[in-house]
């Protein structure tokens, strides 16, 4: 299988601090590929390193082989730089650029657009859709997939429960039918029943539709069982990689992130 | 008396231009920018030059005027729009006092504090419209008031708009939904300055002069004070807005009281309608428009 994800050794600063420090993972086209991880290790950072929402100060980002993030250390990394000065020897792309490349992000904390409903959130999903025929067909869809939105969706959003805004937060990032999901902490704060479902759903994504995810999460055991392969993350280093089946029997893992 | 509410219903119009372009910029995309006075007063003496040194008629100077703070507002939009909340707005005050400050000292184009004279009145169709004859010019002023409001209403429903609210509600949320947050904010301010600057050659031909001395600071307040007292994201509500915070500021030579209540007042008057509209009424007097239908809202024209 082709590999969709590449993330070459790259370094994240926040002032003298590093919060990524290079960090490289492969995720391969239809697999689901989590990082694992405790609070503040890194893996939002991660993310937001993804799609362009953190500058990376060593190593590359490519998806599709195609490179969308990539160092900046050569210009004198972290000084100032004039938002729209772009020159042609660099492949840094923007946010809504990577985006429309079919990469969705759900964010942390969701940030769903709470003065919106269900429907027009979904319909920002669908921002780069041009065609009014697939954006309707995608929102049944997602109203099938999760029934709860499709009861919900003439309601203001602020007014959805936690798990019913992460649920609607996956649909609004599935309108867009991406090649790759990312999803962070998809379980934060939600009961343990409603993190099985959404897991669950995350699951059926992945196997159905063929969308690649890859998945960020504290929930260690979850996150593994759902995933088939897994990055273990600590002080914003890699320090284990191997397949979810082992991770889970790992006595470093076990201990660490597993409570056993 | 008469003469006297027309001349408040004439303000109100010019202001409910700058406002509705607020409007877009606040109630839209959330951003607090207080550089309307200076776009207003690049349109004023962009249609004032033009006309008295140059020999334009009003109606080839409107364009320019609107073109003119446009490109303004593009140049200001791009730095500032990496700010946000009371940084911007102290960037954009700035830029508003900058502009007034050119205008008082570039003697040669602007004839300084003096200002600019004998601005010729506007004809159409050879009749002129005559600012003593109030009826006429404020026919004038609310068709422009009509014109900016449909087509602002359409383009706030259109999916321009619907990103610019995605924008307000969360910018990164906006941008992985493959929203360009920085060039949508930058038509925001763009079209909003667009429209102050028609607002400011309407005012040009009106009083028939131009001094710096008109666009001060307080214009952007007022300004302000009428998109929240209106109420954020509602086009209809600022117009409301402007009428309502001209009729306050004419008040006491509406009823004859102007030696009891110094002028000063109003900016009192406005602070405090400010502060008691952010604690009993922060979505203001009609509140923000509820949208159309889910469903239509890529429609062309989708409006229910």
């Amino acid at each position: 299988m082709s590999e969709l994800l590449t993330i070459d050794s790259i370094s994240v600063s926040y002032g003298n601090i590093k919060a990524l420090r290079q960090v490289s993972i492969h995720v391969d086209e239809g697999d689901i590929v989590c990082l694992i991880g405790a609070n503040g290790a890194g893996k939002s950072t991660l993310l937001k390193a993804i799609v362009g929402l953190e500058p990376i100060i060593t190593g590359s980002i490519a998806f599709e082989g195609r490179p969308i993030a990539e160092s900046h250390a050569q210009n004198g990394g972290g000084k100032f730089r004039f938002p729209k000065k772009r020159t042609h020897d660099t492949h840094t792309l923007r946010t809504d650029e990577i985006a429309g490349l079919g990469v969705a992000l759900v964010p942390e904390g969701r940030r769903v657009f709470a003065d919106m409903t269900v429907e027009e959130n979904l319909d920002m999903g669908a921002f780069l859709v041009k065609d009014d025929a697939k954006i309707a067909r995608k929102k049944e869809e997602m109203y099938d997939f999760f029934p709860i939105l499709g009861a919900r969706r003439k309601q203001k959003t602020r007014s959805l429960s936690g798990g019913e805004q992460q649920m609607m937060a996956i649909a609004r990032a599935l309108m867009s039918s991406p090649r790759l999901l990312l999803l962070d902490e998809p379980g934060l704060g939600l009961a343990p029943l409603i993190i099985q479902d959404i897991f669950e759903k995350i699951s059926i994504i992945n196997r159905e539709e063929g969308v690649t995810v890859f998945l960020v999460e504290q929930n260690a055991r979850m996150a593994l069982k759902a995933s088939k392969e897994g990055y273990v993350m600590e002080n914003g280093s890699i320090v284990l990689c191997d397949l979810s089946a082992n991770l889970l029997e790992n006595e470093r893992v076990k201990a660490a992130y597993l409570g056993e | 008396m008469l003469n006297f509410i027309l001349l408040i219903l004439i303000y109100t119009g010019i202001y409910a231009l700058m406002a509705v372009g607020q409007n877009l910029i606040t109630g839209y995309v959330g951003l607090l920018s207080l550089t309307q006075a200076g776009f207003f007063a690049i349109g004023s003496y962009a249609t004032a030059i033009l006309s008295v040194t140059y020999g334009w008629n009003f109606w080839m100077t409107l364009p320019v005027a609107a073109i003119l703070a446009g490109f303004f507002g593009f140049l200001i939009g791009l730095p500032t729009l990496r700010l946000k909340g009371d940084y911007l707005a102290i960037a954009t005050l700035g830029f508003g006092e900058i502009v007034r400050n050119i205008l008082n000292n570039w003697d040669k184009l602007t004839n300084g504090p003096m200002g600019i004279q004998r601005i010729p009145m506007i004809s159409i169709f050879g009749m002129r419209v005559s600012p003593y004859a109030k009826w006429g010019f404020l026919i004038l002023v609310w068709v422009f008031v009509v014109i900016a409001y449909l087509l602002f209403e359409r383009l706030a429903r259109s999916r321009i708009g619907r990103a610019l609210e995605a924008i307000r509600e969360d910018e990164i949320a906006a941008s992985s939904m493959g929203i360009n947050a920085t060039r949508y904010k930058v038509w925001a301010f763009v079209f909003g300055a667009m429209i102050a600057g028609i607002a400011g050659s309407l005012q040009a031909v009106f009083i028939l002069s131009v001094t710096p001395g008109v666009f001060t600071f307080m214009v952007s307040i007022m300004v302000l004070c009428m998109v929240v007292l209106g109420g954020m994201g509602n086009f209809k509500a600022v117009v409301l807005g402007a009428f309502l915070i001209q009729f306050v500021s004419y008040f006491p030579q509406l009823v004859g009281l102007s030696n009891v209540i110094p002028p000063q007042f109003k900016q009192v008057l406005f602070g405090l309608i400010l502060v008691v509209m952010m604690i009993w009424r922060p979505q203001g007097i009609l509140g923000r428009e509820q949208r159309s239908a889910p469903g239509r809202l890529f429609k062309k024209g989708g409006r229910s």
